[in-house]
């Protein structure tokens, strides 16, 4: 008697355990669409892109297929050397404003201080300092607006000239004025 | 869903591959300027040192190069930079070279000229004096020669403001000579000129005249300068084009002064000018600067032409900029320079040391004796080079 009383309580908090332990799963329907379009916001070449540059060499502008990428490669001097209106920032949107962002990923080292990108917004410029990695605030382009991209380079006098090196940078832009993730 | 945010990213990379300077600063090597230049010489000062008397004439020698002449070669004679050991020239000299063809029962003449351009002091002129070092080595047949030695007013179509010529005999040793130049004014441009006049009956005839030094020395009533304080020269690339800015002026009300850019053509830029001390116009006008061929050193260079009466300084911080492309545009450079201007002590000029020995004037010649610019060679070929 006393073995029966003890194998219903077994059964009794087995029972117990397994509906502690059991997994529910429920299903409702959503639905994602995409639906690709094309990019309101475009690289374009500004006026002194493949033009040429100190040396006999060339300002080379390449942009992506789409124009949603940029390279960038110059031949900069001692002293400062400015490039104007490289590359142009485009909204061909013409019914939205965005809210444009640049962020240093892989900045240019020590020896370039004070290089600079400086984004001519119209009623003024905003300068991005190539040799900090970080997020500047450029500001909204307006629908259907442009700004114009330049490039400004300070070698001091008196050192060896810089080795070549490579800024990684990113255009963000939103329709928020949130910061970008 | 109406405040969703959306970011997209572009990724975008500037590259950078730094060049040596395609455009340098030179020390012109002027009488009365002490020049600093930066390491890169990419960077300048240069104090100047006004006076009351002003040699005009850059590189009066030729010694190392026929660097800032101009030479107009004739039918038969040429004209070189060439090192004349057996006169005993002092480093390379202007050599006149040819020979005149026979012609039966006439006379055959020819003439050929170097010159270089300069430009008055803003001053009141009160004498000038050209001196000169020459030698005719070879002259054969029936063949007479003639130095000459000028002042070209180029204004209009041209002609003498002031010119002399004499017989020349073949020597083995240079004569220097020193002439009274009048009739020259202010603040002008001229072109000084040297060259030799030949005339030749039936034979015909060789002849080898050497030009081993030409100055113009001008005495002015104020203190003054007028000549580079800076060259420039372009090493790769280019054209650049070029222009002065000022970015800072600490003058005395007495400064006068003038800044212009010239290139080695001889092209000028309009000027920066100071007047009574105050900045009148802030920034030369675009000029263009190409590499130099190879027997001139250097692309162009920055002048003063200035005019004080104390003794006081006047510093002024400008800014030298170039561009791939013109007007400003493609990759641009600025350069830093700093011009100090510093008379001397009152009455001490740098360079007072002449001895007159005056010239036998004789009748000009317009005719063979025309300077054409346009019809100029740019440089001297060098002989047997």
């Amino acid at each position: 008697m006393r073995n029966t009383k003890a194998l219903l309580a077994l059964l009794a908090l087995a029972a117990t355990a397994s509906i502690a332990f059991a997994s529910v799963f429920v299903y409702y329907p959503v639905s994602v669409s995409v639906s690709p379009v094309a990019p309101p916001i475009v690289f374009e070449e500004g006026s002194n892109a493949n033009q040429p540059d100190l040396g006999g060499n060339t300002i080379t502008v390449t942009l992506g297929a789409n124009q949603t990428s940029a390279s960038i490669t110059v031949h900069p001097t001692y002293q400062t050397t400015y490039y104007k209106n490289i590359t142009i920032i485009n909204n061909t949107d013409t019914a939205n404003a965005y809210y444009i962002t640049i962020r240093v990923n892989t900045a240019l080292p020590a020896a370039y201080a004070g290089s600079q990108l400086i984004i001519q917004t119209g009623t003024g410029s905003v300068t991005v300092d190539l040799t900090a990695t970080g997020d500047t605030v450029i500001g909204q382009i307006p629908a259907g607006g442009s700004w114009e991209v330049d490039l400004s380079f300070s070698i001091p006098e008196g050192a060896p000239l810089p080795a070549p090196a490579t800024a990684s940078i990113q255009l963000i832009y939103s329709n928020s004025a949130e910061t970008p993730p | 869903m109406a405040s969703a945010s959306v970011f997209v990213y572009y990724p975008n990379t500037i590259s950078t591959a730094p060049v040596a300077p395609p455009l340098i600063l030179l020390d012109p090597n002027v009488t009365g300027v002490t020049v600093d230049i930066g390491p890169n010489q990419t960077s300048g000062s240069a104090v100047v040192l006004a006076s009351n008397v002003a040699d005009l004439v850059k590189n009066p020698d030729f010694y190392s190069s026929a660097d800032q002449w101009y030479a107009q070669a004739g039918n038969y004679i040429s004209v070189y930079w060439a090192v004349d050991s057996a006169g005993g020239s002092s480093g390379g000299a202007a050599e006149f070279y040819g020979s005149l063809p026979f012609s039966w029962l006439s006379t055959i003449s020819d003439s050929a000229y170097v010159y270089q351009p300069i430009r008055t002091p803003a001053a009141t002129i009160l004498s000038a004096t050209l001196t000169v070092r020459y030698r005719l080595a070879t002259l054969t047949g029936l063949t007479t020669a003639y130095y000459v030695f000028g002042v070209w007013d180029p204004t209009g179509a041209g002609g003498w403001a002031w010119v002399t010529t004499g017989q020349l005999s073949t020597s083995s040793t240079y004569t220097t000579q020193t002439f009274t130049v009048t009739n020259i004014s202010a603040d002008r441009d001229y072109l000084v000129v040297g060259g030799i006049v030949v005339y030749s009956y039936i034979t015909g005839g060789t002849v080898d005249y050497y030009i081993d030094y030409m100055q113009l020395s001008v005495q002015t009533a104020e203190y003054t300068f007028s000549n580079s304080v800076l060259d420039i020269n372009v090493t790769s690339g280019g054209p650049y084009y070029a222009w002065l800015t000022v970015t800072g002026l600490n003058a005395q009300p007495d400064l006068d002064c003038n800044i212009t850019l010239i290139n080695w053509t001889s092209y000028r830029s309009t000027p920066i000018i100071i007047k009574g001390g105050s900045l009148v116009s802030s920034s030369t006008s675009e000029v263009v600067m190409p590499q130099p061929p190879s027997a001139i050193y250097v692309s162009g260079s920055i002048e003063v032409s200035m005019v004080k009466n104390t003794a006081l300084n006047s510093t002024i911080n400008l800014t030298l900029t170039y561009c791939t492309l013109p007007g400003g545009e493609g990759a641009c450079v600025s350069y830093p320079i700093t011009l100090v201007l510093d008379p001397p002590p009152s009455g001490i000029p740098y360079n007072s040391q002449r001895n007159e020995v005056g010239g036998a004037p004789v009748s000009p010649m317009p005719q063979m004796m025309r300077i054409d610019p346009d019809e100029a060679r740019p440089l001297l070929e060098k002989r047997g080079g």
